[in-house]
């Protein structure tokens, strides 16, 4: 398992470089740094594409961050039953947040 | 120079001290002195109980491994002059439990050590000698890891060894890589298995402390990158 | 077969780390920037969601405190100094995992570059945040 897991994230890792890249030079520098609102991000993300990019950004970035999270806790001593519990947190976790986040992005137009 | 050195030395003694202290020595100089002669000089001339370990003197045979001036080196291969201070404080290797004074338990390496298999096991359908040419691309750096003189340094210097003790170890993983990458090798295969595991490569997070310790100029590091590829490899079907 | 009493004291493990080693600053601080990031992502994605589906008003009550409230961009600053960080340290150790740079010179190099380039693109981005 942990083969796959790790390439995984290795692969997640070079999505994040681009498309973090992406969200945050259009968020933050396509406007001269002024303030966002509503308006504005609407007009951005009623497109299929940046919805699309917001969703790789939402599964890669908490698959990336969580298996980092279990990254740090193998690295210390635990139990089996300590390790299936945590794992299945950080999925729970994982799948509510991503959930969450697109229905968030979706939803705004329900 | 004809100043000593100020020389603080871990001491311990289960049987009859309560918690570990640090002995002061003036240890006097001579040219090319190594820590081996300033720990030798202490236990001929200043306290007979110092405890520590060491065999050929000439960085054969890793037996002398200690932390000093905060890093694991061996002693006998350690200059003084190297060091750039007078004052010199010496203690056993981190990671590892402490029998007494300098003297740790290697169990824990040695298992590990074990666990993957250390020693070659010959294909039976292949003719002996089966010959790989020296230059061959196939040896890769095989040839770099094969010095390793299970000293101990880079498993006292890894965090992860640090934090979880199942963790096999740089050493461990690094001679694991050497018979992996051996075509010759029967058990290739199953050494990659047991390698492939929560506390084999994959707690490796390329640090590099290992590759700054070892006295043979071993990089573990790279060996253990190697093995991740091939774990990964593997599930894709390939295995070179 | 003699029976050695074995002394188990303590392990020294804290005496493990190199303070003078480049690569394990690097680990220490990318594993620190992550955590920092982890933390920050779910926060993110809570924040951004309620406030999508709040609705224009509330949405753009929540954002405009976290544009325009000088605590908040300070934090904004850091954030992108760790999302830096632990990117250009990364794009490093993805180097290492296709075989590029491993060895003791060369994973030292590769760093001092890439937190170069990192330093300089944090920089000209708080100049344009606070120009």
């Amino acid at each position: 398992m942990h083969a796959w897991t790790w390439f995984l994230q290795r692969i997640s890792a070079v999505i994040l470089v681009i498309v973090l890249g992406l969200h945050i030079g259009f968020l933050h520098f396509s406007n001269g740094g002024e303030s966002l609102n509503y308006t504005d991000i609407m007009a951005r993300l009623k497109t299929p594409i940046f919805i699309s990019l917001d969703i790789l950004l939402l599964i890669f970035g908490l698959y990336h961050a969580l298996y980092g999270l279990y990254s740090v806790f193998l690295d210390f001593d635990s139990g089996k039953k300590e390790k299936i519990v945590v794992f299945g947190f950080l999925v729970t976790m994982g799948l509510s947040f991503l959930g969450f986040g697109i229905f968030g992005l979706i939803c705004t137009f329900c | 120079m004809s100043d000593p050195l100020y020389v603080k030395v871990f001491r311990f003694n289960p049987a009859s001290d309560v918690a570990p202290k640090f002995d002061h020595f003036e240890v006097p100089v001579f040219n090319n002195m190594a820590i081996l002669d300033v720990v030798m000089h202490i236990q001929n001339y200043m306290d007979r109980s110092l405890s520590f370990r060491f065999s050929c003197r000439i960085g054969m045979c890793g037996s002398c491994a200690m932390y000093v001036n905060g890093r694991a080196r061996l002693a006998c291969r350690t200059q003084v002059s190297a060091l750039k201070t007078r004052n010199i404080t010496i203690m056993p290797l981190p990671n590892f439990p402490i029998i007494r004074d300098l003297v740790v338990d290697m169990e824990p390496f040695f298992q590990k050590w074990k666990e993957i298999k250390p020693y070659y096991l010959p294909k039976k359908e292949i003719d002996e000698p089966v010959v790989i040419r020296p230059d061959s691309k196939e040896r890769e750096f095989i040839d770099d890891m094969l010095d390793c003189i299970s000293c101990g340094c880079c498993y006292s210097a890894c965090s992860m060894v640090a934090t979880n003790k199942e963790y096999l170890g740089p050493a461990a993983l690094n001679r694991a890589y050497t018979l992996i990458a051996d075509k010759r090798d029967a058990i290739r295969v199953e050494r990659l298995k047991v390698v492939d595991r929560s506390y084999g490569v994959w707690r490796c997070h390329t640090q590099f402390n290992c590759a700054e310790v070892c006295p043979k100029n071993i990089v573990p590091t790279r060996s253990i990158q190697n093995l991740k590829r091939r774990c990964v490899l593997k599930k894709f079907g390939i295995f070179k | 077969m003699i029976d050695i009493v074995m002394a188990h004291s303590s392990r020294l493990s804290h005496r493990s780390q190199m303070w003078d080693a480049t690569g394990m600053w690097a680990w220490i601080l990318h594993r620190i920037t992550g955590l920092g990031l982890v933390f920050y992502i779910l926060l993110h994605t809570i924040l951004m969601g309620i406030s999508l589906l709040s609705g224009k008003e509330g949405f753009d009550a929540t954002l405009s405190v976290l544009m325009d409230n000088p605590v908040f961009e300070l934090l904004d600053i850091m954030l992108l100094g760790a999302v830096l960080y632990h990117g250009f340290n990364g794009i490093r150790i993805l180097l290492f995992d296709v075989g590029i740079g491993i060895s003791i010179k060369s994973q030292k190099n590769i760093f001092r570059i890439f937190m170069g380039v990192a330093a300089i693109l944090w920089f000209w981005s708080i100049a344009l945040k606070l120009g």
